[in-house]
């Protein structure tokens, strides 16, 4: 293969657009890069897929500041031009604003992602920072799920990595991805709080390696 | 106006809640005083897959003065939050009450769909009866294949577009507007409509019947006039969208749909759409492959379907296929034809486009012997089927899906048990082909129930009873237990007993429907939703007898409740075709040669095939 270029692109996911799913949006972002015109890669095989790659899929329902993918092109691209032409195909609610050329060498967008951040907003509780505390100060805080009809307990505790009050209506959430607490929604945690999300956004990325800034050598 | 923080707690809860969010790419900019929502009776992903409300979008759009949105049938679960909000049906594009447009047009696709009308009416708080509505109500109209017997819905509707749909839709708009700026009366409206050629407006007819529950007369009123006709286009240059909404959730057809032509000179008797839509109309190579390179352009898919009635039968469709795959290849696009004819050749096109991946190929014989295909008509023999399956298998397909009826008219079970065999032959043929130890061959039969409808060679005919059907099927069943390799799949028998009543039913099945909606009936086409029970009720509440209208074979002279509508094809030739159907006589495609259906002379047109 001829030399061809990795950009990472960071994007938002607002308004609506939040209720659309993380394979909705795998699909909206690769009729877009085809839209654009832009020389996208290709798996090889029978089903050949456009060579787009999310960081972590988003939980239906939350908004984010900065979402992040690697689209892989055939040829060599800035990484600005690449951030203009998508944002000519992509609606404001998915709107990118950021890319960067991925060096060589880097491993794939998923290995590298550990945490990410969020901010809820919650129905004004007078004690919530006294409400965090305790729930902190737990060992594990199990939390059933539901899947194919059987329920799976997943340890939100564990999964979570800093959890702050602001006020008496906001929360600050970092969640890990380690494999043992993979896929914790930030609503369950708020749920298990006994609070009700009423907005959530993920506000950034955390990981290894050449994430993009602000997210760069992030440590959560 | 919308509490946006409640309809966000909504959105939420809702399963999909993508259906109801719009906002997708190529969405135009809405500007325009008048106001008109295609409404879609089912889910946003079933509605946003039909290729007519597209096209009418688009020409909409095209229109001055006018703002086009869609509105889709919310599912159950969005219904009830929306009734417990006290929220009304809303467009997906503005999120407008439907009450609130000027003009509401539904696509009746299907018959089970009919009581989603009521359903979405009601949710959009807009009086269900035509007589009830007011100048301050929408106009409400109607169009798609059922139009061509909308009897069954007519009270609640304000007028029904027979036929296509791209011209006339701009002549309804004009015409309201005049009425709009005149400020007349409804009435004076409905009048203006039913001049527009090709615009039936039911209330301007009087039906009576006679005492054994035929039809006496339909009795249209002064100046009105007593047959309505269809409305063609002229396919060359036809309004196509070039700049069409790529949704955000996957729909049932996620792709580009490109028509190439439209139209089927083949004259299966079965079949309605076979009526009406000829003449057969094809669209130039050159346009075609315009088209195609604007919309990928436009929309990002990387999948383009050319669809039609039969797009095998397209003339230059070997040229067509190489053109595109030769184009657009290398890019990831795939091309697809949604149905393929029973020959060789069909095998080499499908050879050019599914060089690698080669997943099912599907075949419809329709009837399982010679002797039932020549009475419907279906020229595809023995030979034919089993050659093509020998073609496919050889290169390299693994599954063939058949399609089949049952319940056609002058079928014996001999008939039915020859389906068994001749998948059973086309297995055969597989494994042969496959070789020793290259397992892995399915034939998959799917089996409907034959439902007769207006406007075809068989709309006299009756339907087999619901018990007949069953026993059919397990005829059938019992001829294919024990061949693993061959899965058969059929349908219920109810519900092909409700779309036989309402395809051919008259203006008293409204009463039907709206009892079997006040009972909860909607979303019948979803077999999970239907309930049969409800709709006996509702037949029996109004005293009509479902048997009436589905298992009740007609008389040459009786008036049906259709026959003031004008397909183009003659009376005089649906009924000669039934009666070379009983003879067992074959009609050749009109192709080859004008048959004489009435439509090329009654409407001033011809059949024109594909230049360059
Ligand atoms: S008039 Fe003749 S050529 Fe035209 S559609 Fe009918 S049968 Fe075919």
């Amino acid at each position: 293969m001829e030399r061809g270029t990795r950009i990472r692109v960071k994007f938002v996911k607002r308004g609506e657009l939040k209720y659309i799913s993380h394979l909705d949006l795998l699909r909206t972002m690769e009729r877009a890069v085809r839209r654009s015109g832009l020389p996208i890669a290709y798996t090889e095989g029978f089903h050949p897929h456009a060579k787009i790659q999310f960081a972590s899929a988003l939980p239906v329902g939350v908004e984010s500041t900065g979402e992040l993918m690697d689209i892989e092109l055939k040829e060599e691209f800035s990484a600005s031009e690449v951030v203009q032409r998508l944002k000519e195909q992509l609606p404001k609610a998915l709107a990118p604003h950021e890319g960067a050329v991925v060096p060589e060498g880097e491993g794939k967008l998923t290995s590298l992602v550990q945490g990410a951040g969020y901010l809820v907003r919650v129905e004004p509780v007078a004690d919530l920072a006294g409400r965090v505390e305790a729930w902190l100060g737990k060992d594990t805080v199990l939390w059933p799920r539901q899947r194919k009809g059987k329920v799976r307990h997943l340890d939100l505790r564990k999964a979570t990595t800093k959890l702050a009050a602001c006020g008496t209506d906001q929360l600050e959430l970092f969640l890990s991805f380690s494999p043992e607490a993979t896929n914790v929604r930030p609503q369950e945690v708020i749920l298990s709080l006994e609070l009700e999300p009423l907005f959530v956004v993920r506000t950034a990325i955390f990981g290894e390696g050449v994430l993009l800034a602000p997210l760069k050598k992030g440590k959560n | 106006m919308l509490d946006k923080k409640q309809w966000d707690a909504i959105l939420a809860r809702v399963e999909k809640p993508a259906r109801y969010i719009g906002g997708e790419w190529n969405q135009p900019p809405k500007e325009g005083k008048l106001a008109v929502c295609l409404a879609f009776p089912d889910v946003y992903e079933v509605g946003m897959s039909h290729l007519g409300l597209k096209i009418l979008y688009h020409v909409l759009t095209q229109k001055e003065n006018v703002v086009v949105e869609r509105a889709f049938c919310p599912w159950i679960d969005m219904e009830e939050e929306m009734k417990k909000a006290k929220i009304p049906l809303l467009s997906v594009e503005s999120h407008r009450p439907l009450s609130e447009f000027q003009i509401v047009g539904f696509t009746l696709q299907y018959e089970l769909s009919y009581t989603n009308v009521l359903q979405m009416l009601a949710l959009g708080e807009i009086p269900l009866y035509s007589a009830e509505r007011t100048e301050k109500h929408p106009l409400v109209i109607a169009g798609g294949p059922c139009a061509f017997n909308p009897e069954p819905l007519a009270p609640f509707l304000d007028a029904v577009v027979l036929g296509e749909g791209e011209e006339v839709m701009g002549e309804i708009v004009d015409c309201y507007e005049s009425w709009q700026n005149k400020g007349a009366s409804r009435d004076n409206l409905l009048r203006s409509l039913a001049e527009i050629p090709g615009v039936y407006v039911p209330s301007l007819y009087k039906v009576s019947y006679n005492t054994d529950g035929t039809i006496r007369a339909v009795e249209p009123e002064e100046g009105v006039p007593g047959t309505v006709t269809k409305r063609l286009v002229d396919l060359a240059g036809a309004p196509y969208p070039e700049n069409w909404l790529v949704p955000y959730t996957e729909i049932v057809h996620d792709r580009v749909m490109l028509e190439i032509m439209r139209g089927c000179t083949r004259g299966c008797r079965f079949c309605q759409a076979g009526t009406i839509y000829r003449p057969l109309r094809e669209k130039s190579q050159k346009e075609i492959m315009a088209l195609a390179d604007k919309l990928l352009k436009n929309t990002g898919y990387d999948e383009l379907s050319l669809t039609s009635l039969s797009s095998s039968d397209y003339s230059r469709i070997a040229e067509l296929l190489a053109a595109l795959v030769d184009k657009y290849g290398e890019m990831g696009v795939s091309v697809s034809l949604p149905s393929l004819r029973t020959d060789k050749f069909a095998i080499e096109l499908a050879q050019t486009i599914e060089k690698v991946r080669k997943t099912g190929l599907t075949f419809a014989p329709e009837a399982g012997s010679q002797r039932l295909r020549d009475v419907i008509n279906k020229g595809v023999t023995e030979e034919d089927l089993i050659s093509t399956a020998q073609a496919a298998f050889s290169t390299g397909w693994r599954r063939i899906k058949l399609y089949f009826m049952i319940g056609l008219p002058t079928e014996t079970d001999d008939d039915v048990l020859a389906i068994a065999q001749l998948a059973k032959k086309v297995l055969a043929v597989g494994r042969e082909c496959a070789g020793k130890g290259k397992g892995g061959i399915q034939v998959s039969v799917s089996v409907s129930s034959f439902v007769p409808k207006p406007h075809t060679p068989f709309q006299w005919e009756a339907q087999d009873t619901m018990e007949e059907l069953a026993r059919k099927q397990e005829l059938l069943k019992g001829a294919l237990a024990g061949t693993r390799a061959i899965n058969l799949a059929w349908h219920q028998p109810e519900g092909s007993l409700l779309e036989a009543v309402l395809s051919r039913g008259d203006r008293r099945l409204a009463e039907v429907i709206m009892y079997a909606w006040q009972a909860g009936c909607h979303f019948d086409s979803w077999q999970e939703q239907f309930s049969f029970d409800s709709w006996q009720k509702a037949f029996r509440k109004a005293g009509l007898d479902p048997a009436f209208y589905a298992n009740r074979k007609r008389s040459k002279e009786e008036i049906l409740p259709w026959d003031h509508l004008h397909s183009g094809v003659n009376k005089s030739f649906l009924w000669r075709e039934r009666q070379r159907a009983y003879s067992g006589q074959r009609t050749e495609d009109c192709r080859l040669g004008c048959t004489g259906c009435g439509v090329c002379p009654g409407l001033g047109v011809s059949n024109s095939f594909a230049q360059e």
